[in-house]
Order: C-alpha cells, then structure tokens, then sequence
C-alpha cells in the first residue's frame, strides 16, 4: 500500500487562481515523483451524494472518493491548490505514521480569534487554543481517523443550511479536537504561510527556509507572481 | 520558593510597571526594578553573574527578566510554576522574516553554531533560575568579549541581545521550556491584533516593544484603561 497525496483544486474564477492551481501541481508532481511508495490522486468529478454541497467543502469527502476509485492507502495527505511544495522537501509521511498531523496555521489575530469564536456554538464544551490552530490546505490522516472523518461529513451534512462555506475550517479544528483525536504538528517549516505579514518579501530568503508554503493570504496576482518565481528557481532538474 | 521580576524602569511605561506590580502581589512576587539610567538591554543578563553577591537578588529561586514596555493581565496565571525549572522562553516564529535576517547578521559571532528559525525564542519575557548562573555568567562575559561587534551590530543593524542569547542558549546546550505564547504576545500591529482589544482576552502578556513610540505609550495606556483589566486590579 501507497501513502496518497490527495490533491484538492480550489475552484478558480480568474485567470491568476488557474495559473497558481496549475503551479501547485506541477510541485505536488515533482514531490511525489522524488519519493518512494507515493501516488497523487487529483480530485476532479464530485460524486453524486456531495455534489450539492458547497464546491469548496468537497475536499472532506476524499475517503469516498478514494473508496469509489480503489485507491488504497496507508496515510492520505490532503493538500489544496493553494500550496507549493519543494521537490526535493522531506517526505512527511515517514516523519508520521499514526498520528492525524498537520502544521499551524498563522492568521492574523483578529481573523483567527473570529474563525474560533464562529463556530463555537456548536462546541459549547470544547476550548480551541489559538497557538494549535492547524491548517486545512494541508493535513495526514490514515485509517485510524475513517469513522471520524465519515462522521465529519454527515455532520457537514447535516448543518450545510446553517453553516457558511468558510466555517468549516475552524469546525475541523473542534471536530478534531471533541474527538479526542491525537494531533501531530509538524515543523513550521511544512506551513510557511502569510509571506507579506510576516516580512518575508523583502528578499527571497522565503524561497529556501521551509518545504512548503501557503499562498492563500496573498491576492491572485501576486501568489501567482511568487510562485512562477519559486517554480523558475527549482528549474527542471527538479 | 522565592520568585522576582527584573523589571526595567528605563524606557519603561508606567501602566507597564504598574501591571507587574499588581500582579506580584497577587503571586507573592517581588518586583525588582533596574538603574533608571541606562538601557537594560545586556546589564540584565548579570543578575545572577556580577550581581548575585548582592544577598537582596541571591535570595531568589526564579526570577523573570522582563522588557519595558511590556504589560501584564492582572489576572494572568503564575507562569513560574511552568517552567519546570529550565530556562523559560516563548517561542514564536511569526516574524519570521526579521528572525532569519537577524540569525544570518549574528552568525559571524558564532561560526560554528547554527539556530534554525523555527527554534527562534523570544527574550522579552524569560525566566531563569539559580541554575542558570554560570550560563548568565557567560552571556555577560561573551558580551564583554565581543563589544565592539555587538555594538556595531545594534547601531546598524538594530540587533539587541535577543539573537546573541539564542546563539548562546544553543552554544552551551542549555535546555529551555518553551511557554504558551500568550505569556509573551508581541508584533500586536503586524498580527492585526490591536483593533477590537481581544488580545487582552485571549493572552496574559503584552509586548508593544516592537510598536514604535509614541504610538506604542498610546495603545499601552488605552489597553491598561479597558475596564476587564481594571475590574481584575
């Protein structure tokens, strides 16, 4: 059995959005071409029982897409369009094998606090610190977690009238946490993310010091900008 | 056991001091105030070197050097009781930018160590203890040794000691406790913290060192007036 990068598209309305999912792959591709006992699955056609659901929320019905192609699996990595990973980064999987694992997500304060207090509601008993507030662009999960992510998706299911389309972040984060689930976090260097908040762009020293980044705080034009940039500079011996 | 904090009153706000004063009550912590007339930025590190004859500072188990213009929740938790007797520090790799410029500009004093920017610590609150003489002794005494390069790194740079100590910490393998960051929130501004105050909510201590002044005495005194921290004096 194979560890799966299962690799999320976000939907693209632009131009720009299409060119970043575009380099997303292509470094996704590069990665598991360098590793052994890898595949990439690229989710493309919803299935019948979520296709009325939010498009964005489709990426938490992985497990059913992946039972409905026969892809087996040890680990499942799910990771958006909105990441970029180094070719030659370290394989993640070997660092973790039973574990639900992801890398903190740095938000603004303000964003990060709302996003908690969203949701609250439907955790009245559970307390999200905001230091281990984790990432969805980008999370390992493997057979332990299947009834718990089958019973995040009926859940989805379930309040999809009640909810708006970006609370599921931070509900994925409580859902993990009710159910008690044993959360690795990875080295930051697997989440460099906020490139502009965090004065990383005024030279390009962010090219080299992490092995994965998020693009998603940045507008269209200038993530596709950087990423071209970052793409360029690993060449094609990559 | 016998805790202080180091407090400095130079440059220091005095919401700031005051914080710290009603919360050493609270804790049965003695605040220790500083030379009013020169910068704390290295002299603190000789607490436990050059000044621990004085019998007033050797009788403390645990004592926390804090920056100025660093404020605490009146209500905050003792965090002495979590250091677990290592040299208590926060780690918070959200500048990430500033940390990896100031590692590369440090390194010409410390060739053969590397710091990884993920290991990165703050200074602005850390907590030492009697152990940790001999490593305050060395601090004190790098810097002696190295002060023109320091110095020169400081005026042209704007590198204080903070990056020197992590070299330092790593150099003589000194095992630290990292602390929730909440017990040292600073980069308010570039967090977009400051707007709605729900950082005196969700933390327990504040730093608006990197806030440049007099907006920083601004925000200090309008956080120290809000009634939730009022009402817990």
């Amino acid at each position: 059995m194979n560890d799966i990068i299962f690799f999320f598209p976000i939907e693209s309305d632009s131009y720009y959005e299409e060119k970043t999912g575009d380099l997303s792959l292509k470094s996704w591709k590069k990665w598991v071409k360098n590793q052994k006992n890898t595949e990439i699955f690229v989710h493309k056609d919803p299935l019948n029982h979520f296709i009325h659901l939010p498009k964005r929320w489709h990426q938490w019905f992985f497990l059913d897409v992946l039972d409905t192609h026969g892809v087996d699996y040890k680990q499942v990595a799910v990771v958006t369009s909105q990441t970029m990973i180094q070719p030659h980064a370290p394989n993640f999987f070997l660092l973790n094998s039973e574990f639900f694992a992801s890398a903190y997500h740095v938000l603004p304060f303000d964003v990060l606090i709302h996003k908690i207090e969203q949701v609250k509601s439907y955790f009245p008993q559970i307390e999200l610190d905001w230091r281990r507030y984790f990432s969805t662009d980008f999370f390992l999960v493997n057979e332990r977690h299947t009834s718990s992510m089958k019973r995040f998706t009926e859940f989805l299911e379930e309040k999809k009238d009640e909810l708006s389309t970006d609370a599921v972040h931070p509900l994925f984060n409580y859902w993990i946490k009710q159910e008690k689930i044993r959360l690795r976090f990875l080295n930051e260097k697997y989440h460099l993310n906020m490139l502009k908040e965090r004065n990383l762009l005024r030279d390009e020293h962010w090219m080299k010091m992490a092995h994965l980044w998020n693009f998603s705080s940045l507008k269209p034009n200038i993530a596709a900008q950087l990423m071209t940039h970052l793409h360029e500079s690993w060449g094609t011996s990559s | 056991m016998k805790k202080a904090v180091y407090l400095p009153t130079y440059n220091n706000h005095p919401s700031c001091i005051e914080s710290w004063e009603i919360w050493g009550k609270k804790h049965q912590v003695s605040i220790l105030h500083d030379s009013e007339k020169e910068r704390p930025i290295w002299q603190r590190w000789s607490l436990f070197g050059d000044l621990v004859t004085q019998s007033s500072l050797n009788e403390y188990d645990k004592i926390a050097l804090v920056n100025p213009c660093v404020m605490i929740h009146p209500s905050a938790p003792d965090f002495f009781s979590l250091t677990d007797d290592r040299l208590a520090v926060i780690y918070d790799p959200f500048l990430a930018g500033d940390i990896i410029k100031s590692l590369e500009k440090m390194q010409k004093a410390f060739p053969m160590t590397f710091v990884d920017w993920t290991e990165y610590f703050h200074t602005g609150l850390v907590i030492i203890g009697k152990r940790h003489e001999l490593f305050c002794r060395k601090c004190f005494k790098f810097r002696e040794e190295n002060r023109e390069l320091l110095d020169q790194l400081e005026s042209d740079e704007r590198l204080q000691e903070q990056t020197a100590i992590n070299y330092l910490v790593k150099d003589q393998r000194i095992h630290t406790k990292g602390l929730h960051p909440a017990f040292n929130f600073s980069a308010l501004e570039k967090r977009s913290a400051l707007m709605d105050f729900k950082f005196t909510e969700k933390t327990f201590v504040w730093n608006f060192s990197d806030i440049p002044k007099p907006t920083a005495n601004d925000w200090i005194e309008k956080t120290w007036r809000l009634d939730l921290l009022q009402n817990s004096c």
